[in-house]
């Protein structure tokens, strides 16, 4: 169950493929391109999610 | 790509599962598809479905480099997986891979490698100097980081035996200095490229160049950047890159253990001229300078040329009347392909798996060395169906893509060329003359003094062993003990004394069939173990077997042994050898499943005479 305080300590099979296959596809999916180091300061999702809206404001 | 039929065999746990993961792999275009696939893969695994016997071992594997190895390495070994090769993997730290490759004691040599991945740091592979510097600066820094380079790698091959694989350095891909880039070679292009070039042109037989710099430009260097990614986790480059480095590694890796194809099968209409010429006549189809469409199909024939250049023989196959076929061979004036170009052509209106069958015992060549192209669906799926050995490509349907669908197909990749390989095809039709003769004379011993043979054996030299390791590695049929080297096992081998090797080369009167035979011996007190007896199967029963077992009596004697030693290892492919030392005169010693032990006591032996004239060269006195 996906909810916005998940993070990636909460997935076993999380690691730096997985990482980086998820930011490449949000960033397709949403048309958004995240600026150096600010996804790794995302705590979990909820806060990610917010990323994305922000960076759909102001790319 | 839609992945839900393979998901599908998963859910139901099918072991179909594994061959259509392999399709979707091979055909799959960027990062999320392979981690996709990668994904499933390990599902699989973990729910144990059903899966092919691997081709061998695990093959160890070690990635070491100036980046963050995760995840390329998932890649890999994913690539390598779903082909049957299974890899163990060892990655070494980040940026520590001079101390791992230079401390005798790191565990990079307790893993005991048999391959070595090396991903040497591009930031580093700059001029340090100024951009005016004279340009024998740069140059001298150029040749000592490729020095380096091949310090390392020599240090790693001496340490465990491995092959080696390096990456090169890609190119920028700003503007920056703008022209002046190519005006000194102190800046990062020119120096790069030179620093490229040497490498390439110094590397030794056991270091293979994975070509960054190739495949940065294939898909351009703009998507090969990813700053970001590398200030994030030190990766190399872009996931689009990492993707196709991660499919060069993997086809270095497997082209250890894969031979490239041999033959290339041509369809005619549509694949070789534009048209049908039953219906078109030799004036109508397309071909040359006429039109656009006839341009491109020029041009393939030309690519086809260049390929039979480099040894891959040419065969043909067409449903059309033999004689409409050749027309366009023999009269086209665009015709860039000729008749004395193809080893074999099948024109009748037989199906074209039956023709390509009967191909392979005429050649003398496995089924599995072949590739068919042809425009048209159904003649492919008719081969694909009925000779799943053969390899197909399906071309079209633009014949202006044909020569980059041929080039870029994979499988007709040397590891060396020689001499040998531009003469193939020569060879082979010299020995379509010889059949004739045979056929013609029915007193076996006057047909051999008719040949007029001559053969000349020599011991190793430098010079022969990209030939010598090129036959040892392909010879499959006529080999007791399939033992594989690679080019540095051959020259180790020709400068321990223990070992007793010698070639033969043979030429009749209808030709050169060049380097036919490979012996090894290896001395045990009295004993001369055969370790290798290969020949080319062009050359059967044509008393060649006999000139060679007279010439290793004749070595092992000089090397005060009183018996040879013979062994035959099955394998799939050498059944026709299983009793060779027996017909030769040696005695059975030992059978079981894996090996028949043979033994031959010199006091017992004669050597028989043969129509065949021997000279030696650089031979041992005596």
């Amino acid at each position: 169950m996906l909810t916005p305080a998940i993070s990636a300590k909460d997935v076993p099979e999380w690691d730096s493929l997985t990482h980086i296959s998820l930011m490449v596809s949000v960033e397709k999916a949403f048309g958004v391109r995240f600026r150096v180091g600010e996804v790794e300061n995302a705590k979990n999702v909820g806060e990610f999610a917010n990323l994305i809206i922000k960076r759909q404001q102001e790319p | 790509m839609d992945l839900s039929p393979l998901k599908n065999l998963l859910l139901k746990g099918d072991p179909e599962f594994w061959e259509q993961l392999k399709t979707c792999t091979r055909s799959a275009r960027d990062f999320e598809e392979m981690f996709l696939l990668s994904s499933l893969r390990k599902k699989a695994r973990a729910r144990k479905v059903l899966s092919p016997k691997p081709a061998g071992e695990k093959l160890r594997l070690a990635m070491l480099g100036g980046y963050s190895l995760y995840p390329l390495h998932e890649l890999i070994e994913h690539l390598c997986e779903v082909e049957n090769f299974p890899v163990e993997l060892w990655q070494g730290d980040y940026d520590n891979y001079i101390s791992e490759i230079m401390d005798d004691d790191s565990k990079l040599y307790s893993f005991a490698p048999q391959v070595v991945f090396l991903l040497p740091a591009e930031r580093r592979c700059t001029y340090t100097g100024n951009l005016a510097d004279p340009r024998e600066l740069p140059q001298a820094e150029a040749r000592r980081a490729v020095d380096s380079l091949l310090e390392l790698a020599r240090k790693l091959n001496e340490k465990t035996g491995a092959e080696v694989i390096t990456t090169n350095f890609r190119l920028p891909a700003q503007h920056d200095l703008g022209a002046f880039r190519s005006r000194t070679l102190g800046s990062d292009w020119s120096f790069r490229k030179w620093v490229n070039l040497e490498l390439g042109l110094a590397a030794p037989a056991y270091l293979h160049i994975c070509d960054w710099e190739f495949l940065a430009s294939r898909i351009g260097g703009l998507a090969a950047r990813d700053e970001r990614s590398w200030f994030e986790s030190k990766q190399p480059c872009s996931p689009a890159l990492l993707v196709e480095l991660a499919r060069e590694a993997a086809q270095l890796v497997l082209s250890l253990k894969r031979a490239p194809k041999k033959v290339l099968i041509l369809d005619l209409d549509n694949t070789l001229w534009g048209g049908v010429v039953a219906d078109d006549g030799l004036e109508g189809i397309e071909l040359g300078d006429t039109s656009p469409r006839g341009e491109a199909f020029k041009a393939f024939q030309k690519y086809i040329v260049s390929l039979k250049q480099r040894g891959v023989l040419l065969a043909v196959c067409s449903k059309n009347d033999f004689a409409r076929a050749a027309e366009p061979f023999e009269k086209h004036p665009d015709m860039v392909l000729k008749m004395d170009d193809i080893v074999c052509f099948k024109a009748n209106w037989d199906p074209k798996s039956e023709n390509i069958r009967a191909m392979a015992p005429e050649l003398n060549l496995g089924l599995d060395s072949f590739v068919f192209v042809d425009d048209n669906p159904a003649e492919i799926e008719i081969v694909r169906q009925f000779v799943p050995e053969v390899t197909t490509i399906l071309l079209g349907p633009d014949p202006s893509d044909y020569v980059a669908q041929l080039a870029d197909c994979r499988l007709f990749e040397p590891r060396s060329i020689t001499n040998e390989d531009a003469g193939r095809t020569g060879q082979y039709r010299s020995d379509a003359r010889r059949k004739a003769l045979e056929a013609s004379v029915t007193d076996m011993a006057s047909y051999l003094e008719s040949l007029q043979m001559e053969a000349v054996i020599s011991e190793f030299t430098p010079v022969d062993v990209p030939r010598l390791s090129q036959l040892i590695n392909k010879s499959n049929q006529f080999n007791l003990t399939t033992h594989r080297r690679s080019e540095a096992e051959v020259i180790a081998v020709m400068q321990d004394p223990e070992y007793a090797g010698y070639s033969m080369r043979l030429k009749d009167r209808f030709g050169d069939h060049g380097l036919i035979s490979i012996v090894i011996g290896k001395k045990c007190g009295e004993t001369l173990h055969i370790d290798t007896w290969l020949m080319s199967c062009r050359v059967l029963k044509r008393q060649v077997e006999e000139a060679v077992l007279n010439e290793l009596a004749r070595l092992a004697k000089l090397k005060n042994c009183v018996r040879l030693q013979g062994v035959y290892l099955p394998t799939a492919k050498n059944e026709m050898v299983r009793d060779f030392y027996g017909r030769m005169g040696f005695t059975l010693t030992s059978e079981s499943e894996t090996q028949r032990e043979f033994e031959l006591r010199l006091e017992d032996f004669q050597p028989s005479p043969t129509k065949i004239k021997i000279t030696r060269r650089a031979y041992e006195p005596g």
